[in-house]
């Protein structure tokens, strides 16, 4: 038994080693990264400083055009979107943001799956988070997720999981470059091979912690006098008001606008304005980012 | 308990520890503990449930010691002992199906009265614990074992909790021996051995089945949106997700058994690598196929009765595995493609290989497609769905292209895949190798941190999920 646990703690000792090795290592390729993706992510948390910030999943990245914002406000506009993510990640990222600096205006794309409804795991949406969690705002975002995090993050390989491989090709050689103001436009015709009906359902159920999170963030933003907006940008299927019901009344109990564009006739099923089912071109981008800018300047 | 749970690492090395802590002097000590610790993390998931395992438990317990003290009415007792044991089984997993087979039956002859369906979960393990306890009481009927007379040692045999959950389905005479008295208090080669089950089942679970899972859902679940190529792609992804789901499950249960000194029934020998469909079973959940063999095909006759009898036997042998595995067409078709595949080539005498190393390259090449095909209807909610996906496959109309997720995705879904190969084509081929790689301690410990370090860096670990803990 002896043995056993001796060759068992030693083991365990150079995995440890090795651990902390590779964490600071991959802190390193993080911290100076080229582009890409965690180059995206190092400029929203370390040096965006716009006046406006706009939040979301691929829907916001791919959905809304800077330049045009930037051209008709007169103010300048940074797109922090992100692939797969929603109010989990942008609420602990707002923790880093608003630490250094405060924008003028955030707009959030808001995409139910992401933000509202309950979904299999939040912890799916600390991808991004585990690497910052030496801030104590987003440790407590992080636990809030998953209390278990706490004993899982000992280890440094863990905070990377899954990132690794990301945060290597963006040191080394990123595969694209994010435009200097964060967006990334689709380009080309709609895929239609990747679009169907779809049959919505009549009942939802919303996750509580999701919601929190938006109110969180609502509260903040309102106590700094921080204008924010909430964005349903269009999508080829269109979408039911129903998915977004508790957004709505909390958008009316706290005075917040919420700009619909998911049902709007003049974007669903134009195949001209989508990439796929979900997504806009660079056609339908440019086209929707100046509707939604009319529709702010008019109130 | 999920070996890649949280709950599993900080549980297990506490378990460990106070396991080892009962000196060896008092072994019933060590039983109850274990005993204990079993019913505690099966009351964890649900704790009503823990007393349909105690019924099952007391019920063939109670039915063996009956069949053996009065052999006269043994067949009787085996009779009553065997359906009561199956009724929970029965009533939360096929009370639905059988309630909506009756309905659709009866309507159409005009008759529509429908009883309300169970909206209960199934509690987990039932079909596993379920077939070790009936088998059991069928042993001590067949005199192959005696019957158990200490209740807490036959409790533990059942509830053990390394393979309550997903199995092996274990044999009493493998099992009750190992409690009685013949384990050591502690061997260090089991022990390590079980440790390196235990990372390499892990790794098979989280970096290769969870990594795929995340590819073969996007497509499965929309399978519409994506080309035959997709499909076809997604189809043996799922393979080898299944593998590694139910292979590292296994493997980790088998490791923390040999942990704890006991030895459980092997249940994989690299499926993939078989020749035949026949061969596939005897690589495939082996303390399955060797349950429905011993309980099911043997007293239809097996294969001392006619050809056609044989046949028959080896169809309804399956035709039960397919229903065993869920209460659904889907698995009943699954069940009955994989019958049927064994008979054709039981009347081809193609079970074995005979050919040089080409015929057995395209042999296992087959194999797999035949397997991957079934596990199409496995794997998809209904039987409509299955044949959808089929179909996408074989319509020469769409175009080639194949679905490609992120990079990082498929980067690492491939270096799973190129890992898990390796290792599976030295321990088939090249076993001897194998025990050269791991003379040198370097090279052994390498190998192990390396697999640590992808576990905790590939690793999908948010899914706390086995595919067979739903049945």
């Amino acid at each position: 038994m002896k043995r056993f646990v001796i060759r068992l703690l030693s083991f365990l000792a150079i995995v440890l080693v090795l651990d902390r090795g590779f964490g600071l290592a991959m802190k390193y390729l993080q911290n100076h990264a080229k582009g890409g993706y965690v180059g995206h992510h190092n400029y929203i948390l370390h040096y965006a400083n716009e006046d406006i910030l706009i939040f979301g999943s691929s829907r916001a990245i791919h959905h809304y055009n800077p330049q045009i914002i930037e051209d008709c406000l007169g103010m300048s506009c940074y797109n922090c979107g992100q692939d797969g993510n929603g109010i989990v990640l942008f609420y602990g990222w707002w923790q880093m943001i608003k630490e250094r600096y405060q924008p003028k205006m955030i707009i959030y794309d808001v995409n139910p799956s992401f933000d509202l409804l309950l979904g299999e795991d939040n912890s799916k949406y600390l991808g991004w988070l585990r690497s910052e969690y030496d801030n104590e705002d987003v440790k407590k975002v992080i636990e809030d997720i998953d209390p278990t995090e706490k004993c899982k993050m000992l280890s440094m390989m863990y905070c990377y999981n899954s990132k690794f491989l990301q945060n290597i090709i963006d040191y080394v050689h990123p595969l694209f470059k994010i435009s200097s103001n964060g967006y990334l436009p689709l380009m080309g015709e709609m895929d239609k091979m990747k679009v169907r009906e779809r049959k919505e359902k009549t009942k939802y159920v919303f996750d509580s912690q999701k919601l929190k999170f938006l109110e969180l963030l609502i509260k903040e933003t309102k106590e700094r006098g921080i204008k924010l907006i909430f964005v349903a940008s269009p999508i080829w299927y269109g979408k039911t008001n129903a998915q977004f019901e508790p957004l709505c009344d909390l958008c009316n109990k706290q005075g917040i606008p919420f700009y619909n564009f998911s049902n709007d006739t003049s974007y669903v099923h134009h195949n001209e304005f989508f990439k796929d089912g979900n997504h806009l071109n660079a056609h339908g981008a440019n086209a929707f980012t100046s509707d939604f800018i009319r529709c702010i300047e008019q109130q | 308990m999920i070996y890649n749970s949280f709950l599993f690492l900080v549980c297990f090395p506490l378990i460990f520890l106070f396991y080892y802590l009962i000196p060896s002097r008092y072994k019933k000590g060590r039983n109850y503990f274990l005993l204990v610790v079993s019913y505690i993390l099966y009351i964890n998931w649900e704790p009503v449930y823990a007393l349909i395992l105690l019924c099952v438990t007391g019920i063939t317990f109670l039915s063996a010691l009956k069949i053996e003290s009065n052999r006269k009415h043994a067949k009787q007792t085996l009779i009553i002992g065997v359906i009561l044991g199956l009724i929970p089984l029965l009533f939360y997993k096929y009370f639905n199906f059988i309630n909506e087979q009756v309905y659709t039956l009866l309507s159409l002859i005009g008759l529509r009265y429908e009883l309300h369906g169970l909206n209960w979960a199934v509690p987990v393990g039932i079909s596993f614990f379920t077939f070790q306890a009936i088998g059991y009481v069928w042993d001590v009927y067949y005199k192959r074992i005696e019957a158990e007379r200490d209740f807490a040692t036959y409790a533990l045999f059942i509830s053990f909790f390394p393979s309550i959950l997903s199995g092996p389905i274990n044999k009493a005479s493998l099992v009750i021996p190992q409690l009685k008295n013949l384990r050591p208090y502690f061997d260090y080669n089991k022990a390590v051995e079980g440790l390196r089950m235990i990372l390499w089942g892990m790794f098979m679970k989280v970096v290769v089945a969870d990594r795929m899972g995340l590819y073969v859902d996007t497509v499965l679940s929309n399978y519409m949106n994506y080309t035959g190529v997709t499909c076809l792609a997604a189809s043996v992804f799922y393979t080898i997700q299944i593998y590694g789901d139910f292979a590292g499950y296994s493997l980790m249960a088998i490791g923390v058994g040999k942990t704890l000194g006991f030895e459980l029934t092997e249940n994989f020998r690299r499926p993939y690598f078989a020749v035949s469909v026949t061969d596939f079973w005897h690589r495939w959940h082996i303390s399955l196929s060797t349950w429905l063999k011993d309980y099911v095909y043997i007293p239809l006759g097996g294969s001392r009765c006619s050809k056609w009898r044989n046949y028959w036997n080896i169809f309804v042998t399956f035709l039960v595995s397919g229903i065993w595995h869920g209460a659904n067409w889907t698995f009943i078709v699954w069940g009955i493609w994989h019958g049927l595949f064994q008979i054709i080539e039981k009347m081809l005498g193609q079970q074995k290989c005979n050919y040089g190393w080409l015929g057995k390259c395209i042999k296992i090449f087959t194999t797999f497609l035949m397997v991957n095909f079934a596990w199409i209807f496995f794997r998809m909610p209904t039987l409509g769905d299955a044949c959808g996906v089929i179909s996408r496959i074989f319509d020469t109309n769409l175009p080639m292209t194949f679905f490609s997720d992120s990079i990082t995705t498929m980067f690492f879904m491939v270096l799973g895949l190129m890992i898990i190969l390796f290792k599976e084509i030295i321990d088939e081929f090249y076993p001897a190798l194998m025990e050269r790689f791991a003379r040198p301690v370097w090279l052994r410990w390498g190998g192990q941190i390396l697999i640590l370090s992808l576990i905790l860096l590939a690793g999908v670990l948010g899914s706390d999920q086995f595919i067979y803990a739903n049945f």
